[in-house]
């Protein structure tokens, strides 16, 4: 039997950033499980020297593709063209905006079937591909199969999977792919105004060693304030989960869950967050939790390594002493 | 007349509200109708609602219509059950390409709060063949062969004037709508919502719902595990001093 083709779609453009590398070294891991071979497919301008990286973390093959626009239309037609002539059994995409679309424009196009935001990808010999992802409305993950599908496609979450240097010297073939097509991005637009968002927030959430959580539980902008003071005394990001977020109290790409970031800390203190599953899912791999709230029962103290049963705002008048 | 094609997707309340039963409008359309009825007060749009649902789905429709719908097309067939986003976009397309398929633009909310797949938006643009804007923070105008819409992303904004026929996914999102008023509502309840079944659209059976899903939820699992965790007791003061200690390590 044909070795199963599993793809990474890189969209770094123009270098091998650490998403890439932890999707491809997913990818390895699932061509030893189910006798794959790992394809990186790179759609970009990027030297021969940074393809090489792709090995580095187990790619068998990059399949490259020299492009100067990072338009998902473009980019769409290129991957059909490459997909139409080689095949994929899998297919995994970031999922940052941009792969995003471009994942759910090629899953419309050829009909295959698509999970979103993936925590986890395993193979079974029963099953085949299964993609867990939370299920939103349960304390549950969902595994989710593909069927009556050409191939399987799925978007990853950031930091779901390690990135991972392999031992082994590995052969690394480097396939120059000649599209035909055009490189023009459809101008169905033009641009009135644009204007830069200044980064209110430039704190490097995937390397935070130390991360304080913000809940529901936290009930006013005092005992909020006085989180952030002290995340600031010991060096600490303040994220929220999706309804801190929803509410305006922190901006979306801090929060953490299901749909918003995961994250994987030294320390992780969590102040009134009940822990439904969404949260929890993006917590999972911090290496201690310290979990703060008034209520004794509240599932977040099912995976906290320290229980404090206080209220929040009592605590953290003594905490920020 | 401009045409607009709202596609409007029924949510759990309780996850906005805990204390809610039923089903709501998901706020990210939500959004999208309010937006639209204040545009309509200036502008010669026209909107119509397509929504896939069951009969509980029927007090958002009431809701949509009273808003600012002119029109509804209430898919409703229990074959459409348990479609995912590949069957959704092919019911989607089916309904858009039948009755409605001189639309100008279609919007939809940017993702469902229940599912938050945020994938329908792009498949059903590449089904109907449309250009594709994702990321729509606003929507300022619609002229006679362009509308002009904001953009964001975390880098930058942008004002955009795009040509018809083309498909929005809105990022923003309402929880309240402040412009529906009673009457409107009174006369929206009244009014007779076409449903519409999978023989009626002429889709097959195996182009929606379960069977034409291309993936499947096999099982649950749990993957959140139990630890043993240790209690912290005494007064507030002793268990700040507990975490402070903890954090100088």
């Amino acid at each position: 039997m044909d070795k199963r083709k599993i793809w990474v779609v890189c969209d770094a453009f123009d270098h091998v950033d650490s998403f890439t590398g932890q999707l491809i070294s997913k990818a390895y891991q699932l061509s030893k499980e189910s006798n794959g071979s790992v394809q990186a497919v790179f759609i970009g301008n990027a030297s021969d020297d940074e393809l090489k990286r792709c090995a580095l973390y187990g790619a068998d093959e990059v399949v490259y593709q020299q492009c100067e626009t990072k338009d998902e239309k473009v980019w769409l037609d290129i991957l059909s063209d490459i997909y139409s002539s080689i095949g994929a059994d899998i297919i995994m995409f970031t999922n940052t905006d941009f792969s995003k679309t471009l994942s759910s424009l090629f899953a419309s196009r050829f009909e295959v079937g698509l999970t979103a935001d993936c925590i986890d990808i395993c193979f079974e010999e029963e099953n085949g591909f299964v993609f867990e992802r939370a299920a939103m409305s349960d304390s549950v993950q969902a595994r989710i199969i593909c069927i009556n599908s050409q191939c399987c496609t799925c978007t990853v979450k950031k930091n779901a999977f390690v990135e991972t240097e392999i031992n082994a010297q590995k052969e690394l073939n480097i396939r120059k792919w000649e599209y035909t097509g055009s490189f023009i991005a459809d101008p169905a637009y033009e641009i009135i105004n644009s204007v830069k968002r200044v980064c209110e927030n430039n704190t490097d959430l995937d390397n935070a060693k130390i991360v304080f959580g913000v809940g529901r539980g936290v009930k006013d902008g005092e005992t909020f304030d006085m989180i952030c003071q002290a995340g600031k005394k010991y060096n600490a990001v303040v994220v929220g989960t999706k309804c801190v977020v929803d509410d305006g109290l922190l901006p979306k790409k801090l929060q953490v869950g299901q749909s918003g970031c995961s994250i994987a800390p030294d320390l992780y203190i969590a102040f009134g967050i009940s822990g439904a599953n969404q949260h929890l899912v993006g917590i999972r791999n911090s290496r201690q939790i310290i979990a703060v709230n008034n209520n004794e029962n509240a599932p977040i103290f099912n995976i906290a390594d320290v229980k404090i049963v206080a209220d929040v705002k009592e605590f953290m008048k003594e905490f920020a002493e | 007349m401009i045409k607009i094609v709202v596609c409007l997707k029924m949510v759990p309340g309780k996850l906005i509200n805990a204390e809610a039963g039923g089903l709501i409008i998901n706020p990210y359309d939500l959004f999208v109708l309010e937006k639209l009825a204040e545009l309509k007060k200036s502008s010669d749009i026209s909107v119509i609602g397509i929504c896939m649902g069951g009969e509980s789905a029927r007090d958002g429709l009431i809701r949509s219509k009273a808003l600012v719908c002119d029109d509804i097309y209430w898919l409703n067939d229990i074959k459409f059950a348990q479609a995912d986003t590949i069957a959704t976009t092919k019911t989607l397309t089916a309904a858009i390409k039948k009755y409605i398929p001189d639309a100008d633009a279609v919007i939809c909310g940017g993702h469902a709060i229940d599912g938050e797949t945020g994938q329908v938006p792009a498949e059903l643009s590449e089904k109907l063949g449309i250009t594709y804007f994702s990321s729509v923070a606003d929507i300022e105008s619609f002229g006679n062969d362009s509308a002009v819409i904001v953009r964001r992303d975390e880098r930058q904004e942008m004002t955009v004037r795009c040509r018809y026929p083309f498909l929005l996914s809105v990022d923003s999102f309402l929880t309240y709508a402040s412009n529906l008023n009673v009457i409107a509502l009174k006369r929206a309840q009244k009014w007779e919502y076409k449903i519409i079944s999978a023989e009626e659209l002429g889709i097959a059976s195996t182009d929606c719902g379960a069977s034409g899903s291309k993936t499947k939820v096999i099982n649950s699992v749990n993957i959140i595990y139990k630890k043993e965790s240790i209690e912290i007791g005494g007064s507030i003061k002793e268990k700040a001093d507990h975490v402070k200690k903890l954090l100088q390590q």
